[in-house]
C-alpha cells in the first residue's frame, strides 16, 4: 500500500511539474487543433515512438526481467530470453 | 532530426516547419495524428549497438540495424536485423544454499549444448545456471496508406536461439477523423514459437536429481517416487495471440495522448524447461534435499491498459509519461510508470534523464521452495523469480546530437536495480548502454 501511495504521489509530482510551465489546463488543455497548427506535433521528437532503436532494446530487456510486457502495440518477434 | 529552438532558428527552419504545416493538410502523414516525419524524406538507415550487464549474471551485446525504405505511393518498408550474444549466469529457481559453497546436488541440465551447471566462475553457486546463447531475429514490416484516412501495416517476424525458435506475423489498421487529431487503431498478432531444449523438455514437477545424493533422498516425501525415471518430450511448442486497439488524440498544439487496451492470449507449452525448484526439509533447518523441474498452466491471458502522452512544454523541453497497469490471470498484477524529460540545451543537442518504475506482484502459484512434508504436490509450481513479487527502478541519461540535417548520433545510460520480496535473491543490478546512429536518405 504504502509502494502504491509512493507511486501516485511520483506520478502526480511529474504531471505536475509537466504541466507548471503551461497555460492554465497545462499540457491537458484540450484544443481542435488545425491542420496547420501541426508543425510542432510534427517534430520527430513529438512522436509516440521517437526512438525505436531504443525503445525495441527497452523492451526486450523488461521483457526478460519482469512478467509484464507490452501495451504500446502487436508485432515484433519472440524470446526465450533467460 | 530537427531540434527547434526558436531563438536560434535559422530561417529556412522555419520554412521546413511551414512546409511540413503545408504538407499535412494536403497530403495527411502514414501513420496518424502528427506527420511522420518532418520534410519529404522517410528512408532511413539506424545502426544500435547495445550492451546490457547484470552484477554476477547476464550480460548481453545486441546488434540491431533498422532500415526504413519509402517505396513511394504513400508506402514505407522496414527492416530490422537484431543480433544478440548471451552469456552468463542466470537465477535457476533453486535456494541459495545456507553456506556458500555448498554444491552437494548436482543438476543434470535441461538443455543441451547451451547450458551448464556449476561450471567455473560460479562454483558452488547452485542457484545459477550458466549459459551462453545467441539469437539472430529478422522483422519486416509494409506500411501503406489504405485510402485517405485509413492506413494499414502487415509485419512478419522470424528469430532463431540455440534453443529457441519464434515466427510471427501481424496486422494494424490505423483510422484517422477528426481533422486527423483523432485516430483509432486496431491491431492482432500471432507468434508461433517452440523452446528447443537439447534433451527435450523435461515433465514438470518430475524429479531433476533422482540419482544423486542417495542420504538427501533418504528423507524424501512419500510421492517422490525415484523408480520413476523423469521423462522426457519433445520440443514445447506455444501459440500466442496479442491483439490491441487505441485512440491517440491531439490535445492541443503542443500535446498529443495515447490510450491502449490490449488483450493476448499464451497457449501451448508455457514452462521454463531450465527453470526448477527446491523441495526443502523445514526440519532440517530448510536444506534442500531434493530438485524438481518447475511447471506451469498451459494457458495464459494477459490484459494491459497503457496510457501515454508526450508535451512539448517549451522549444526546449519536451517531456513524455506512461503508465501500464497489467494484469493476467495466472494473479501477476503490475504498475509501470515510464517518463523521459528531453531538453535541447543547444541546437542539435539534447540531454535527456528517463526514469522507469515497475512494481510486480507474484503469479499464485509462485513459491520459493516446496515444503517436503506436504502429502502431495501442487498442482502448478514455479521458483521463476520474474513471477515473484519485485520492484525494477531503472534511472538512466542520454545525449543525442544531430549530425549535419541527416545524422543522428546518441547514447545513453542506464542503471537498473531489481529488488525481491518473497524470494531469498540478492538484488540485482545491471548497466545498460546503447550508442545509435541514424541517418535519413
Amino acid at each position: 500500500m504504502r509502494i502504491l501511495l509512493r507511486s501516485s504521489l511520483l506520478l502526480s509530482f511529474l504531471i505536475l511539474s509537466g504541466c507548471s510551465t503551461l497555460k492554465p489546463g497545462g499540457m491537458f488543455a484540450f484544443d481542435k487543433v488545425k491542420p496547420w497548427h501541426k508543425a510542432l506535433l510534427a517534430e520527430e521528437r513529438m512522436q509516440l515512438n521517437p526512438y525505436p532503436l531504443e525503445n525495441s532494446a527497452n523492451q526486450k530487456v523488461y521483457y526478460s526481467r519482469e512478467s509484464a510486457n507490452g501495451g504500446q502495440g502487436v508485432g515484433g518477434g519472440g524470446c526465450g530470453c533467460n | 532530426m530537427q531540434l527547434i529552438d526558436k531563438k536560434s532558428q535559422p530561417k529556412p527552419k522555419v520554412r521546413n516547419a511551414l512546409m511540413v504545416a503545408t504538407c499535412t493538410v494536403l497530403s495527411g502523414s502514414l501513420s496518424s495524428v502528427a506527420a511522420e516525419e518532418e520534410e519529404n524524406t522517410l528512408s532511413s538507415i539506424g545502426l544500435s549497438t547495445f550492451y546490457y550487464s547484470e552484477e554476477n549474471r547476464v550480460s548481453v551485446n545486441t546488434t540491431h540495424v533498422a532500415i526504413e525504405n519509402d517505396l513511394g505511393d504513400e508506402t514505407l518498408l522496414r527492416a530490422n536485423f537484431v543480433y544478440d550474444t548471451i552469456t552468463g549466469a542466470s537465477p535457476n529457481g533453486r535456494i541459495i544454499p545456507a553456506q556458500a559453497g555448498d554444491s552437494s546436488i548436482p543438476f543434470t541440465s535441461a538443455s543441451g549444448f547451451s547450458v551448464n551447471v556449476n561450471s567455473s566462475g560460479n562454483t558452488g553457486q547452485v542457484w545459477l545456471t550458466e549459459f551462453t546463447d545467441k539469437r539472430a531475429a529478422i522483422d519486416l514490416s509494409l506500411e501503406k496508406s489504405l485510402s485517405r484516412m485509413l492506413t494499414g501495416t502487415v509485419e512478419g517476424s522470424y528469430s532463431s536461439e540455440n534453443d529457441f525458435v519464434s515466427y510471427g506475423a501481424a496486422g494494424t489498421v490505423a483510422w484517422d477523423m477528426n481533422q486527423r487529431n483523432t485516430t483509432i487503431t486496431a491491431g492482432l498478432a500471432v507468434l508461433s514459437e517452440s523452446v528447443r531444449p537439447g534433451a527435450g523438455t523435461p515433465k514438470g514437477l518430475a524429479i531433476s536429481n533422482c540419482n544423486d545424493t542417495p542420504a538427501a533422498l533418504a528423507s524424501r516425501p512419500a510421492w517422490a517416487n525415484c523408480n520413476i525415471t523423469s521423462p522426457r518430450f519433445g520440443n514445447g511448442s506455444k501459440r500466442v495471440i496479442d491483439s490491441v486497439i487505441g485512440v491517440t488524440q491531439v490535445l492541443n498544439e503542443r500535446t498529443v495522448t495515447q490510450l491502449n487496451y490490449s488483450y493476448g492470449v499464451s497457449l501451448g507449452y508455457l514452462t521454463d524447461p531450465y527453470k526448477l525448484i527446491s523441495v526443502v526439509d523445514y526440519e532440517l533447518d530448510g536444506e534442500e534435499v531434493i530438485i524438481l523441474y518447475e511447471k506451469r498452466p498451459d494457458e495464459r491471458a494477459r490484459n494491459s491498459i497503457y496510457w501515454k502522452t508526450i508535451s512539448q512544454l517549451s522549444p526546449k523541453k519536451v517531456v513524455d509519461f506512461s503508465y501500464r497497469y497489467f494484469w493476467d490471470d495466472w494473479g501477476i498484477r503490475s504498475h509501470t510508470i515510464d517518463y523521459n524529460y528531453r531538453y535541447d540545451y543547444a541546437p542539435k543537442n539534447y540531454l535527456q534523464p528517463h526514469l522507469r518504475y515497475n512494481l510486480q506482484s507474484n503469479a499464485d502459484f509462485f513459491q520459493k521452495a516446496i515444503d517436503a512434508s506436504v502429502n502431495s504436490l501442487p498442482e502448478y509450481a514455479s521458483a521463476d523469480y520474474r513471477l515473484g513479487k519485485l520492484a525494477t527502478y531503472s534511472i538512466g541519461i542520454k545525449y543525442g546530437k544531430a549530425l549535419g540535417d541527416n545524422g543522428l548520433f546518441a547514447m545513453r545510460a542506464t542503471y537498473i536495480l531489481q529488488r525481491y520480496r518473497g524470494v531469498d535473491l540478492p538484488d540485482m543490478r545491471a548497466l545498460v548502454y546503447q550508442g545509435t546512429f541514424t541517418f535519413k536518405f
